[in-house]
C-alpha cells in the first residue's frame, strides 16, 4: 500500500505544529472570504501567491487548500443567512437554506450545511487519497496527445457547464486563451502579440487577469447595481443543535451528496454545479414530506452542500494526477504550482510526494478544523455580513490594487487590472461565465506545449489526435459535450 | 459569480450583438497579428503560428454563434435587469485609473487610501471623513507588513522621506 504510507508521512507533515498553523491560518481566510460577499477563494489565493513566495510549498498549499475548503463552508453560510449565492454551486443552498432561516430555522440549516460538508469533505477526501495513485500509474502511460485531448476535453465541458449559454462559454474560454498567447514563445522565441510593449514579453500575469475578472468586474457590476434592492440579513434562530428528527433526514442526504458530488469532480466534467442540482432533484424525489420542498425543507440543504463540497474536493484529484484545473481556484492553485517551478501531475507523485500527501492529509485536518470553526461561531461569521458595502468593496479593491503593483511593480499591470476588469464587468452584464477564462489563460499554454510536442513526434500528422484510441476517446466525449445539448435541443423541438 | 436560470440569456439584444462584434474584432486582429509572427523555415509546420491561429479563428466563429443566438433570442431588452447606475461605475473606475496614475508619484498609501474612498464613494457613501481615516489606516498598515514584515519595497511617497 503505497498510497498508505505516502498518506502517513502526509499526516507526519499536517499533524506538525507548522502544518498545524498553515492549515489554521488557511481556513480561517477561507471562512472570511466564503463568508464576505464579492470576495471568494479563487481571488484570495491570487491575492497571496506574490506574498507567499518565500513560503515553503508545502505549506504554502496546506494554507491554498484550507482556503479552498473553508470558502466553501463560508459560502454555504451566506447563502443561507443573505440569499446571495457566493459561486453558482450554491444557489440551492442559497434559495432552501435562506427559507429555512425564515421560517425561524436558520441554525439548523447552517448545522447541516456544516455537518454535511464535514462528512462530504472528509469521504471526499479518503476517495481522493485511494483513487490518485490508480489514475497517477495511469496518467503515466499518457503521451502528448493524451494530454492534448484531456485538456480540449476540460476546455470544453468548463465552457459548456457554466455560464448562460454554450457559445457565451466558449468565449469566456476563447478570451482566456488568446491572453495566455501574449508574450515569448518558449520554443521559438518570438514574440507574440507583444503590441510593442516590452512589459508584455513575459505575458500576462494571471493574477492580474483573476483579480481584475474576480474584484474589479465583481465590484464594477455590484457599483453599478448598488442602487436598487438592500441586502437583508436574517439573524440566527434557534439552536445550533439539530433536533433527533433533522438528525435523520439529513444522514442519508449527506452521504448520497458526497456520492454524487465526488464523480462529477474528479471527472473533467465543469465542477460543482451540476451535482447540486441533481441532489436536490433526488432528495426531493426521495422525501416523505415533498411539499416541503421549496419552503425550507432540511433534506434541500443538506443533499446539495454535501454535493457541493464532495465535488470541490473531486476537483483536486484530476488536478493533482493530471495537472487539469477544471474551476477557478483549482486553476489558480495551478499557476501556484508554477510559480514554485512544479508541474501537477504523475510526477509529482514521485518527485515531491511529501508536498502531495502533506496536502491531502491537511484535508482532513482542515475540515475538522472547519467543523469546529463554523458549527459554534456561526454568530461571529455572521456579523461579518453587516460591513458596510462601501467599506467591503473599497477594501477589497485597496487589497487588489496591491497584491497587482507588488507582482512586477509595475503601473501598467494596474492599468491592465482595470481594463480586465471592465471586461468582467460586461461578461457579468451578459451572463459570460468567467472561471473559463482563467482556465484558458492558464492551460492554454500548456495546451499548445503538449499540441506542438505530440505533432513533433508525428512529423505534423494531425490525424495522431484521433488514431490513438485513448486520445480519440477523449476528444469523442468533448464533441459529445459541445454538439450533445444542441441536438438534444433540436430533438426537443422537433417532438 | 450568481448564474441566472435557464431561459433567455441576460443582456439586451443590442448589446449582445456589440460584444459579439467586439470578439469578431478581436479574433480579426489576431488573424492579423498571426499572420506577422516570423517562422523559420524549421518549423514551418508546428511553429508559434498554429495554435494562435486555432484561437483567433475560434473567436471569429463563436462570435457568429453568439450574434445568430442574439438574433434568435426573444429575450426583450433588460427586461428583468434594472439599468446600469453610470455615475457608480465612474467612481470607481476614476479610483482605480488614479492609483495607475499617481501611485509612483504619491506613493501607494495615498494612491490606496483615494481608490478606498472613490470606491465607497462609488457604491453611494456620503461619510468622507469616515471612509477617508478607515482607508488611510488600511493602507498603512498594509505598507507596514510590506515594507517591515515581508521586505518588498512599495513606493511610499510622503513616507519615504520618514524612513
Amino acid at each position: 500500500m503505497e498510497a498508505l504510507s505516502g498518506l502517513l508521512d502526509g499526516f507526519s507533515i499536517a499533524l506538525a505544529p507548522q502544518g498545524l498553523f498553515w492549515a489554521f491560518v488557511g481556513v480561517l481566510l477561507g471562512t472570511l472570504v466564503g463568508v464576505l460577499p464579492g470576495i471568494g477563494p479563487a481571488l484570495t489565493v491570487a491575492l497571496l501567491l506574490p506574498v507567499t513566495l518565500k513560503l515553503d510549498p508545502t505549506y504554502a498549499f496546506i494554507m491554498f487548500a484550507g482556503i479552498y475548503y473553508g470558502g466553501m463552508y463560508g459560502g454555504s453560510t451566506t447563502a443561507i443567512l443573505l440569499n446571495t449565492p457566493g459561486e453558482s454551486s450554491s444557489i440551492i443552498t442559497a434559495v432552501e437554506g435562506n427559507l429555512m432561516a425564515r421560517r425561524g430555522r436558520g441554525a439548523s440549516a447552517l448545522a447541516t450545511a456544516a455537518i454535511g460538508s464535514f462528512v462530504a469533505g472528509t469521504l471526499a477526501t479518503l476517495a481522493l487519497s485511494l483513487l490518485a495513485p490508480f489514475i497517477v500509474e495511469l496518467a503515466l502511460s499518457f503521451g502528448p496527445a493524451e494530454y492534448f485531448s484531456l485538456m480540449v476535453l476540460a476546455f470544453t465541458t468548463v465552457s459548456a457547464v457554466l455560464g448562460a449559454s454554450l457559445p457565451r462559454g466558449l468565449a469566456s474560454l476563447l478570451f482566456g486563451l488568446a491572453l495566455g498567447l501574449v508574450g515569448i514563445d518558449l520554443q521559438t522565441g518570438q514574440a507574440r502579440f507583444a503590441l510593442g510593449l516590452p512589459q508584455l514579453l513575459d505575458g500576462i500575469d494571471v493574477v492580474v487577469v483573476a483579480v481584475g475578472l474576480f474584484a474589479v468586474g465583481e465590484t464594477l457590476y455590484m457599483a453599478s447595481r448598488h442602487r436598487y434592492g438592500k441586502d437583508e440579513i436574517i439573524p440566527i434562530s434557534g439552536s445550533l443543535m439539530m433536533t433527533r428528527q433533522e438528525w435523520a433526514r439529513s444522514w442519508k442526504p449527506w452521504l448520497r451528496g458526497s456520492a454524487l458530488g465526488f464523480p462529477f469532480g474528479a471527472l473533467p466534467a465543469g465542477g460543482a454545479e451540476i451535482p447540486t442540482f441533481l441532489s436536490y432533484m433526488i432528495e426531493k424525489r426521495l422525501a416523505k414530506r415533498p411539499e416541503e420542498f421549496g419552503k425550507g425543507a432540511i433534506e434541500g440543504v443538506a443533499g446539495p452542500e454535501a454535493a457541493n463540497n464532495a465535488a470541490a474536493a473531486g476537483v483536486l484529484v484530476p488536478l493533482l494526477t493530471l495537472g487539469l484545473p477544471t474551476s477557478a481556484t483549482a486553476a489558480i492553485m495551478l499557476a501556484a504550482f508554477q510559480q514554485y517551478g512544479l508541474q501537477p501531475g504523475p510526477l509529482l507523485f514521485a518527485n515531491a510526494p511529501e508536498l502531495v500527501w502533506g496536502l491531502i492529509a491537511s484535508l482532513y485536518v482542515g475540515n475538522l478544523m472547519l467543523l469546529v470553526l463554523n458549527l459554534p461561531l456561526a454568530g461571529l461569521w455572521v456579523r461579518l455580513l453587516a460591513i458596510p458595502r462601501p467599506l467591503l468593496y473599497g477594501g477589497i479593491l485597496l487589497f487588489a490594487g496591491l497584491g497587482v503593483y507588488t507582482l512586477n511593480n509595475s503601473t501598467l499591470d494596474l492599468l491592465i487590472l482595470y481594463l480586465v476588469g471592465l471586461v468582467g464587468f460586461v461578461m457579468r452584464c451578459f451572463g459570460f461565465p468567467v472561471a473559463p477564462a482563467v482556465i484558458g489563460l492558464i492551460l492554454g499554454p500548456l495546451a499548445e506545449q503538449q499540441l506542438r510536442r505530440a505533432l513533433a513526434i508525428s512529423q505534423g500528422d494531425m490525424s495522431v489526435f484521433v488514431t490513438q484510441p485513448l486520445s480519440a476517446a477523449l476528444l469523442a466525449i468533448a464533441a459529445a459535450a459541445l454538439i450533445g445539448p444542441i441536438l438534444w435541443r433540436w430533438r426537443r423541438r422537433a417532438v | 459569480m450568481s448564474e441566472r436560470a435557464e431561459g433567455g440569456a441576460p443582456g439586451s439584444a443590442l448589446g449582445s450583438f456589440a460584444v459579439a462584434a467586439a470578439l469578431a474584432v478581436l479574433g480579426l486582429f489576431m488573424l492579423w497579428e498571426t499572420w506577422s509572427i516570423p517562422v523559420s523555415i524549421s518549423y514551418a509546420r508546428i511553429g508559434p503560428r498554429v495554435f494562435p491561429a486555432l484561437v483567433a479563428a475560434g473567436l471569429v466563429i463563436n462570435a457568429l454563434w453568439l450574434a445568430i443566438e442574439a438574433w434568435r433570442s426573444s429575450h426583450p431588452a433588460g427586461a428583468d435587469e434594472p439599468p446600469i447606475y453610470w455615475p457608480a461605475l465612474a467612481w470607481v473606475s476614476a479610483g482605480l485609473l488614479a492609483e495607475a496614475a499617481l501611485l509612483e508619484r504619491i506613493g501607494f498609501v495615498l494612491s490606496a487610501t483615494l481608490l478606498f474612498v472613490l470606491t465607497a464613494r462609488g457604491f453611494a457613501s456620503t461619510a468622507l471623513l469616515r471612509d477617508g481615516m478607515i482607508g488611510l489606516v488600511l493602507a498603512l498598515l498594509a505598507w507596514l507588513g510590506f515594507t517591515y514584515g515581508l521586505g518588498l519595497r512599495l513606493p511610499g511617497g510622503p513616507l519615504d522621506a520618514l524612513i
